[in-house]
């Protein structure tokens, strides 16, 4: 290990930021493949192997290199092509077929193709992508338009396993100038002033909570990490921890010396392996390189990271569960106060802050809380990362100034629904949170304005529904997650949704009774007042959010034992069309019941009374002939 | 796993409390299930009650108390995956299998879960069979997708 292997002086880490460069823009050609989960999922590995077979075959010196995720998800597997001097090209949709011919483009120094799906930036260096002939750049596709990287700057563009080129990209010159030139109170001073609020969820601000835990009393003080995202549909977090992990690290590192801190704890979700592959090895390399451990950067600082796995429940992402879960004990949150800044892991004053807060301290830090404020409401500062996902037909990860409202995020970012169908509601919040009507597509999307129209913020996620979803049954699929995830202590938690859940369940089979919705609203009342934690408080809102906008739909369940999304099975009727059947046979054989009856090339008919509405029928007829009503 | 194997484990994370579910995760991982007998040794092992590390084992989801499949058949019931159907996957999945979620086949060679938001949102409905992502399934494909787990499971039944 030589001397420059401890980053400690400017010297060492502009070296460092030279080789990073030097990897980012190599003197050849050099392809990059995004292999974060969602690359993953959709055969990035099979488009990896083929290019790198077909380079080497052709005797082509590209270096191949990965990736994390540019937020694109619909257009995954991505591949962006380097040329020295030329302008960066990604392609998308990539196979294992469609690499081979890309593969020699690359190599006969083509870059238009039919795969070619924008220019873009001379990352690292600013400047809007250069163009080529009948290709677009990056900010002129509706998918990046409106969305402002600050966070996400990085995601898909470096590789995440390379601390060079996390440095090259501005990386850790904010901690350096910060332990060198601020004071822990200014840095505090700076945060608050940023107007930063928690991106976990629950937004309280960020500065404030940290200067709590520096003014609290305790012989040692920890900052954590919460990685624990558990809200279906939402995969932010991953994509920053998998995309740009070292992100995290200076943001934490930052935070403990503002708050004096000297340990801190990583919790992430067990399910989320590669995102845990990829923080050990940037902690390792943190280690190994002088920016984590004792004399932070050649610095007094003292400060460690240690990763901790969840163990699989939800609950543990509110902050005395993940406490309680750290110190080795079932999760189960306590009574607040004391609040984890006064008193938190072992009793000790603890920080903790969301993995979207923490990445956005250093860029707060090297930018000035002036800049930062610059961007969003005027109490919704920055941006957001969401993941939009659902009946959508741009499904991705965007990050956005707060204040762009619902409809741009839908129809301008997203391209609106899939198959023509109608936009029906847009959910946010996860298990915590609401739906959102049509009427309201024009709510901006800051803290207030969502909480008003009986939603939240959340974490980021975003599920847009259509026509073809029952919000009944989005109701009951929420209690259900919820009945699993609820952890048990208190009663109006446990006993709260077990009822209401009941009462759902009866309404999605039909048997829906007079009052069902009145006691469905008293026992939200009650969990709101009553539970302990935020699980049992939010718990209700999913129900209180659909019965607000779609009551009537509830009313067609209960009264006329309809669903009007046709989604409940139980009050679905199958019927076959004689005009449209041709008799093939496909449902008589499909039908797990052998309920369908009927002679080749002759119409069927379903034997209702056999019929146990698996839609089986529906989902193999080729001719539309089976009808669902 | 043999205490030299089980003492390893408890080297790599240590024996404070944070590291507590890392022992048990790396077990898991390596028996496909906490056996009473190994808990018994861990619990002697550590000095800590038996009682405590079965709090652990039956609050958290990642552990199961009973052996677990061969393959591990997971369905996506994230919000994005259910909006998708994901729910009619699970239903035919169950009839495939003749399991409910939560359970493992009588031969041991599937064990079917379901798992909320892998991700991969714009792949939905999902079906994860051990490391390998099936996206936008569609029901009456299911049976295919099983297949050559199927025809592993005959062909170890033969050896």
């Amino acid at each position: 290990m030589n001397a420059q292997s401890i980053i400690a002086s400017a010297d060492a880490l502009q070296s460092w930021k030279e080789a990073g460069l030097r990897t980012i823009s190599p003197e050849g050609p050099k392809v990059t493949v995004g292999m974060a989960t969602c690359g993953l999922a959709t055969g990035a590995q099979a488009v990896f192997d083929a290019l790198s077979e077909e380079l080497s075959k052709a005797s082509c010196d590209a270096i191949l290199a990965r990736t994390g995720c540019i937020g694109f998800c619909q257009m995954e597997p991505i591949v962006e092509v380097f040329r020295p001097g030329k302008p960066r090209v990604l392609y998308g949709q990539l196979n294992a077929d469609n690499a081979r011919q890309l593969a020699s483009d690359i190599v006969a120094g083509r870059a238009n193709g039919p795969l070619a799906m924008c220019t873009v930036d001379g990352f690292p260096e600013p400047g809007p992508a250069p163009a080529i002939e009948g290709i677009p750049r990056l900010e002129e596709l509706p998918f990046y338009r409106q969305q402002k990287k600050i966070v996400l700057a990085r995601c898909g563009r470096i590789d995440p396993e390379s601390l060079a080129e996390y440095i090259a990209t501005g990386g850790y010159f904010t901690l350096w100038q910060a332990l060198q030139g601020m004071k822990p109170d200014a840095i505090i001073g700076e945060v608050e002033r940023s107007g930063l609020r928690g991106r976990g969820g629950a937004g309280f601000p960020t500065g404030r909570k940290w200067r709590f835990a520096r003014n609290a009393a305790g012989d040692q003080k920890f900052v954590v990490c919460n990685a624990d995202e558990g809200d279906p549909g939402a995969y932010m977090d991953r994509s920053l921890l998998e995309g740009d992990p070292f992100a995290v690290l200076e943001g934490m590192t930052l935070g403990a010396y503002a708050i004096g801190a000297t340990q801190g704890f990583l919790y992430v979700r067990d399910e989320y392996p590669l995102a845990v592959e990829r923080l050990r090895r940037a902690i390792r390399l943190a280690r190994e390189h002088g920016l984590l451990g004792q004399g932070v950067m050649g610095t007094d600082l003292c400060f460690d990271v240690r990763l901790i796995r969840g163990g699989g429940a939800f609950v543990c992402g509110e902050e005395t569960a993940l406490i309680a879960s750290v110190e080795g004990r079932p999760g189960e949150p306590r009574q607040r106060p004391p609040f984890p800044a006064e008193k938190g892991l072992w009793g000790k004053p603890t920080n903790i802050n969301n993995v979207e807060t923490w990445a956005n301290v250093p860029w707060i830090l090297s930018h000035g809380a002036d800049d930062f404020r610059r961007i969003g409401t005027p109490t919704s500062k920055g941006t957001k990362v969401f993941s939009v996902v659902g009946k959508i037909n741009n499904t991705g990860l965007i990050e956005v100034p707060m204040g762009i409202t619902l409809r741009e995020v839908v129809y301008s970012i997203g391209g609106g629904i899939p198959g023509d169908k109608k936009f029906k509601a847009i959910q946010t919040g996860g298990p915590s949170g609401g739906c959102i009507p049509a009427a309201l597509l024009d709510l901006p999307v800051d803290y207030e304005s969502l909480t008003q129209a009986g939603a939240i913020m959340g974490s980021g996620g975003m599920i847009v529904m259509d026509e073809d979803t029952c919000m009944v049954d989005v109701a009951r699929y929420f209690l259900d997650f919820l009945r699993e995830e609820s952890c048990g202590k208190c009663s109006p938690c446990r006993e709260g949704i077990a009822r209401a859940l009941d009462i759902l369940e009866r309404i999605c089979r039909g048997e829906g009774r007079g009052g069902d919705l009145e006691t469905l609203e008293a026992i939200g009342r009650m969990m709101k007042g009553f539970s302990l934690c935020a699980l049992g408080t939010t718990a209700p809102n999913p129900i209180l959010s659909t019965l607000k906008y779609f009551r009537s739909e509830y009313e067609a369940h209960i009264r006329d034992g309809r669903c009007p999304a046709r989604v409940c099975r139980a009050l679905l009727h199958f019927r076959v069309d004689p005009d449209k059947c041709i008799g093939c046979t496909l449902c008589a054989t499909a039908c797990p019941e052998h309920a369908i009856r009927g002679e080749k090339k002759k119409p069927h008919t379903i034997d209702e009374p056999r019929c146990v509405k698996c839609g089986m029928c529906h989902d193999v007829c080729k001719q539309d002939a089976i009808l669902k009503e | 796993m043999n205490p030299a194997e089980i003492d390893n484990v408890i080297e790599n994370h240590g024996s404070d409390s944070p590291a507590l579910v890392a022992i048990l995760q790396d077990v898991q991982r390596q028996e496909g299930y906490l056996a009473r007998k190994t808990l018994t040794g861990l619990s002697a092992r550590l000095h800590i009650p038996l009682s405590r590390l079965y709090a652990l084992a039956t609050f958290y989801r990642a552990f199961s108390l009973v052996p677990t499949g061969r393959h591990q058949v997971h369905v996506c019931l994230g919000t994005a995956c259910h909006v998708r159907g994901g729910q009619a996957i699970l239903d035919r999945l169950e009839m495939l299998l003749g399991v409910r979620a939560g359970g493992t086949t009588s031969d041991r060679q599937f064990t079917l879960e379901t798992v909320r938001c892998l991700g991969c949102c714009s792949l939905g409905p999902i079906v994860r069979v051990g490391q390998q992502v099936f996206g936008n399934v569609a029901r009456d494909k299911l049976a295919k997708v099983l297949a050559p787990y199927r025809k592993g499971a005959e062909a170890q039944k033969q050896k």
